[in-house]
């Protein structure tokens, strides 16, 4: 049964028992004396010398005792309104009914039916030969301050063979819920904000430079120190050297507060020893007085190596390692994502035996990506890891500050920095060696990869650090046949993204990725690979609804609302959510990523090499070089983000590509999509009431009419590699017909609309959209909504859709906090999944419910693309 | 270190980031300066098409007030130097805004965009589309290109600019040469970050 925003006064499941009765008031007059009638009739028969009329016997029988009506709660009668419960309220005979017996409902209470709760109907007809009927009472969530409430539910008129028991009524204490406001408070002013940023970190030819920009309170009354220093200590507890200070004079002017806070240092490398390992930092006021690894404010922390040159190490220089005597892969057995056996992966807590990749099946067969080309575009990596060189394609990646990093290889996307490279890392989830005797292994550990440096493309310092590096990214992503070549990549690994307040994708990047999808691959289509983002509780606001809708939604990333892309989502070693991934309608799939790696698993994957390098010399970091596991400090254990998630899905896809070498980049999104686990089933809808009307922030899992299970955190689901690889083996590829972007539906962009929406109303503004005209056998497989809404606080706003299969989808969740304090949604794009594979004929609903008071708007325009398979006919 | 090393710690930051290394716009009051010499055609209000919208591109170098007339109503702008900076004043419907940018340094070109009511940044190259007979030279040349990267796939080539350029300049001189050739400017787009 579908539930939705749509049928939500609907109960959750149809009682066989309960129907609606005739009125009982009018009933009662007529319908009781009906069974006086019957009686009548019964000894009017018995009198004419029927049989059957008591044995012979002169006496008529005595008539049936009416059978004993009383209510029941199933249940506590005290009920949490946070949850939303649906109370089941029992009116009970104490014998199976004679003849139908309808009861009329009275509802009183402080709560207000209609308002804070709902009963279907009031009354029913108990069936002949039942004993019971049941009302299910939706009480709803609110965030009014209200108190406790009671809703009292008392048995009325009735009709039939029936009296009235004890007891007759029940009252259910509704106890009240989290009273919460949206805040609406401005944001912190930016000269209200301490805060040290930096803005460049690189190499010339004699010196390290740090460029700054240190901020200060605006109610700052003193000069602050901006002091920056280098040590060979990386907590800074000895051996520390001045490189520079500065005195930040306070300014009441905000231009000259941002753009004289500037600041460069530099590190002279003729200080420095060749072969030596150092550290260098900046803060603003009084030292830090917390270790490496500890968040603490306004403090920029950064390594570097030198080598026997005395220069700054910039290249890759393969370390000596001995491999394990017995082979294999050590930290597999750790590594929950691929065998999840409730391992602990170094944390404090073990995860659930199962929840991972589910591919042993896979492993063991040896289905390990080879033939399959991976890029990852990401800040580096290194090509000589011991655990990746030996998957690393010679010449294959590419270092885009090659021109500006002295020292540097044009192939070797090395990153100078020691402090952990994130590139590195993502690679080795995806395309770790396996059974090398060392470390873990990836996902895909014999698919070929290479790494694109993209933002290094302006070199460390000097020009502006990002004017190249979105041509950087269009060489990157299958838009170059040399330098690099990633016209010739399968897969595109992409753990980043950006945030911006109702943006959507620039042009290069829509042509971009049309182009990769079409064209690379010999026309089969590139995979692009995409984290969702690490924004699920990226927010100030204490609002209930923050920690079940998330902070910032996935589709507040310009690019991702693009059909080409494979959006991936986190979970953790519980077969849950990770607690950061953000959730939203244009997730695919979700990957492992797990937790904090501390208080739940994270990710082992490579690190940089060394012992005084990388990820690894965090202190949250458990596999330290002390572990026998890690002597060498080439691995790390608290690896996250959907930046993790993104590989493991890259070379699950890897996988699939071994495995069948013709699939499309349809079928691969298809394959996950079928083959998906929808796990944590049993989350809840996200509902709440507003100005006394349920409003769905987020549906439940729910099935599609093509048969799709989807929910906004999880996709499809998450990764099921051996399902996966079973079905691509014997898949027919390219069947999914001709891939079809549709014309844009205009429903009212052009039309001059303007649909006010209520203010804090869960009601909201609803309007509908007719499409006609596409092929009956057309399946979704991505839908787009542009939307504009003239607004004062698009914060407030939350955008459902319904198609015209009845599945509902909340395409911008309400309180997106990218959209705090923005000015309306301005042509917005929003991309849903949900819709996978139903045909899009019919009638579209638009729903944009306004949940917050005082900022206010209409609805000026939307419009719908479908981008769909045209199925041959049958 | 679980997520991205990039991750920051806060709302506020956050949103810091993408104006520091662009623009700061802030409704303060004006501060009239004395108007300097205007060495670029593109130093005058003009409209310009981006990503499917008309943007104001605000003058380079320090003058007097302008005006123009957009769809929306007047929009006025005046740009002047203060100290380190250039300060872009712009009143649209009623509202003053103003942005900064740096006169030190890589030079910032940027615009107005009424829609969104914020300003946009340029980047410093412009997008010529590979249509028939463009002269991939002629353009260079016309523009005093640094760097030129075609993408043939992708139907187009970009063009990097010299550091004093305005990219709506070398747009108006690109359309102007032989064939008129399809120019657009570039938006810088949202600060990326790892994850």
């Amino acid at each position: 049964m579908k539930r939705g925003r749509f049928s939500m006064h609907q109960p959750e499941e149809l009682i066989a028992s309960v129907m609606e009765p005739p009125d009982p008031v009018e009933e009662v007059g007529r319908r009781a004396p009906l069974g006086m009638r019957a009686i009548a009739a019964f000894t009017s028969l018995c009198l004419l010398g029927a049989s059957g009329c008591g044995g012979g016997s002169d006496e008529p029988p005595p008539p049936p005792p009416p059978a004993t009506m009383t209510l029941a709660v199933t249940g506590s009668t005290n009920v949490e309104e946070a949850g939303n419960p649906r109370v089941r309220v029992n009116v009970e005979l104490d014998a199976p009914a004679r003849g139908g017996i309808g009861v009329r409902l009275h509802f009183a209470g402080t709560a207000d039916r209609g308002r804070d709760y709902e009963a279907p109907v009031d009354g029913f007809t108990i069936p002949a030969n039942a004993a019971s009927a049941t009302v299910e009472i939706d009480i709803y969530r609110d965030f009014d301050e209200e108190g406790d409430e009671t809703i009292e539910v008392t048995i009325g008129a009735f009709t039939g063979h029936a009296q009235i028991g004890n007891p007759s009524s029940v009252t259910l204490t509704v106890l009240d819920g989290e009273a919460a406001t949206v805040d609406k408070t401005p944001p912190d002013q930016p000269e209200s904000v301490a805060a040290l940023i930096p803005l460049g970190y690189g190499v010339v030819e004699d010196a390290v430079v740090l460029v700054v920009i240190a901020l200060l309170p605006g109610d700052t009354s003193a000069p602050v120190p901006l002091v920056a220093e280098w040590s060979t200590d990386i907590d800074f507890n000895s051996d520390v050297h001045m490189i520079g200070a500065h005195e930040i004079v306070p300014t009441d002017d905000p231009f000259e507060f941002f753009l004289n806070s500037l600041r460069e240092f530099r590190l002279p490398l003729a200080e420095l020893a060749p072969n030596g390992n150092y550290f260098i930092r900046a803060y603003l006021g009084e030292p830090p007085s917390t270790g490496f690894g500890t968040e603490y404010p306004n403090v920029f922390l950064n390594g570097f190596a030198t080598n026997a040159d005395g220069r700054v190490a910039v290249r890759c220089e393969a370390p000596d390692r001995m491999p394990a005597a017995e082979g294999g892969d050590p930290l597999f057995t750790e590594q929950w994502h691929l065998r999840n056996t409730g391992q602990m992966t170094f944390s404090d807590n073990g995860g659930t035996a199962g929840a991972d990749l589910r591919m042993t099946s896979a492993i063991d067969a040896g289905q390990n990506g080879a033939g399959v080309k991976l890029a990852v575009i990401d800040t580096g990596i290194e090509i000589c890891h011991p655990d990746l060189a030996a998957n690393t394609a010679a010449g294959g990646s590419f270092n885009f500050a090659f021109p500006a990093r002295p020292g540097s290889s044009r192939a070797d996307p090395f990153n100078f920095s020691t402090i952990g490279d994130h590139g590195t890392s993502v690679a080795g989830v995806a395309a770790a060696v396996a059974n090398n005797g060392y470390g873990g292994r990836g996902v895909a550990p014999e698919v070929t990869l290479v790494g694109f440096n993209t933002l290094g493309a302006a070199g460390d310092q000097g020009d502006d650090p990002e004017a190249g590096a979105q041509t950087a990214m269009l060489r990157s992503l299958g838009g170059s046949d040399g330098d690099p070549d990633s016209a010739s990549v399968d897969i595109f690994n992409m753990s980043f993204g950006s945030l911006a307040p109702s943006e959507n994708s620039q042009e290069e990047f829509v042509r971009l990725f049309s182009m990769g999808t079409d064209q690379l691959r010999s026309g089969r289509g590139a995979l692009y690979v995409k984290a969702a983002g690490n924004a699920f509780d990226f927010c100030d606001q204490t609002h209930p609804f923050s920690p079940e809708l998330g902070c910032i939604n996935s589709n507040s990333d310009p690019d991702q609302n693009l059909p080409w892309l494979i959006v991936v989502g986190g979970f953790n070693a519980d077969d849950v959510k990770s607690s950061y991934s953000s959730a939203g309608a244009n997730l695919w799939v979700v990957g492992p990523s797990g937790e904090d790696g501390v208080e739940g698993p994270a990710m082992i994957t490579t690190d940089q090499a060394g012992a005084l390098a990388g990820y690894s010399q965090f202190p949250q970091n458990r596999l330290t070089s002390a572990h026998p596991l890690n002597r060498d400090g080439d691995y790390v254990s608290a690896f996250g983000g959907t930046s993790a998630a993104t590989p493991a899905v890259a070379g699950a896809i890897a996988i699939l590509l071994g495995v069948n070498p013709e699939l499309t980049w349809r079928d691969v999104k298809h394959i996950l999509a079928t083959t998906a686990r929808p796990i944590h089933p049993d989350i809840a809808e996200v509902r709440a009431a507003f100005n006394g009307t349920p409003y769905v922030a987020q549906h439940a899992w729910q099935t599609n009419a093509a048969g799709y299970d989807f929910h906004n955190w999880y996709g499809f689901g998450a990764v099921d590699v051996d399902a996966a690889v079973a079905m691509a083996a014997d898949y027919a590829a390219d069947g999914l017909g001709t891939f079809v972007e549709s014309e844009w539906f205009d429903a009212g962009a052009e039309a001059e609309m303007s649909l006010a929406i209520p203010d804090a109303d869960g009601a909201g503004a609803s309007a509908v959209f007719e499409i006609a005209g596409l092929p009956d056998t057309a399946d979704i497989e991505a839908m787009v909504l542009e939307i504009a809404v003239e607004h004062t606080n698009a914060f407030d706003l939350g955008v459902t859709l319904q198609s015209p299969a009845g599945t509902a989808n909340v395409v911008n969740p309400p309180l997106n906090a990218v959209l705090e304090g923005f000015d309306g949604l301005k042509d917005w794009r929003l991309l849903s999944n949900a819709f996978y594979g139903e045909n899009p004929n019919g009638t579209w609903t638009l729903h944009v419910a306004d949940l917050a008071a005082i900022d206010t708007g209409s609805v000026t325009g939307w419009r719908l693309r479908f981008y769909y398979g045209e199925h041959p006919a049958d | 270190m679980s997520r991205s090393p990039t991750r920051p710690e806060s709302t506020a930051r956050r949103a810091l980031v993408p104006v520091l290394l662009m623009t700061l716009a802030v409704a303060v009051p004006a501060q009239a300066q004395e108007p300097v010499d205007r060495p670029f055609p593109a130093d005058e209000l003009r409209i310009v098409e981006a990503e499917g919208r008309d943007l104001v591109v605000l003058p380079s170098y320090a003058g007097s007030a302008d005006v123009l007339e957009t769809a929306s109503g007047g929009f006025a702008a005046q740009s002047f130097e203060a100290e380190s900076r250039l300060v872009h004043v712009v009143t649209f419907e009623g509202e003053t805004f103003r942005a900064a940018t740096p006169l030190e340094g890589p030079r910032s070109w940027i615009a107005f965009d009424p829609e969104r009511r914020a300003f946009a940044s340029l980047l410093p190259s412009i997008r010529i589309e590979l249509d028939a007979g463009l002269e991939l030279d002629a353009v260079a040349t016309e523009v005093g290109a640094t760097a030129v990267t075609v993408f043939e796939s992708l139907g187009f080539a970009i063009f990097d600019l010299p550091e004093d350029l305005h990219p709506a300049d070398a747009v108006a001189r690109v359309r102007a040469l032989p064939g008129q050739p399809d120019a657009a400017v570039r938006l810088r787009g949202p600060r990326i970050e790892w994850r």
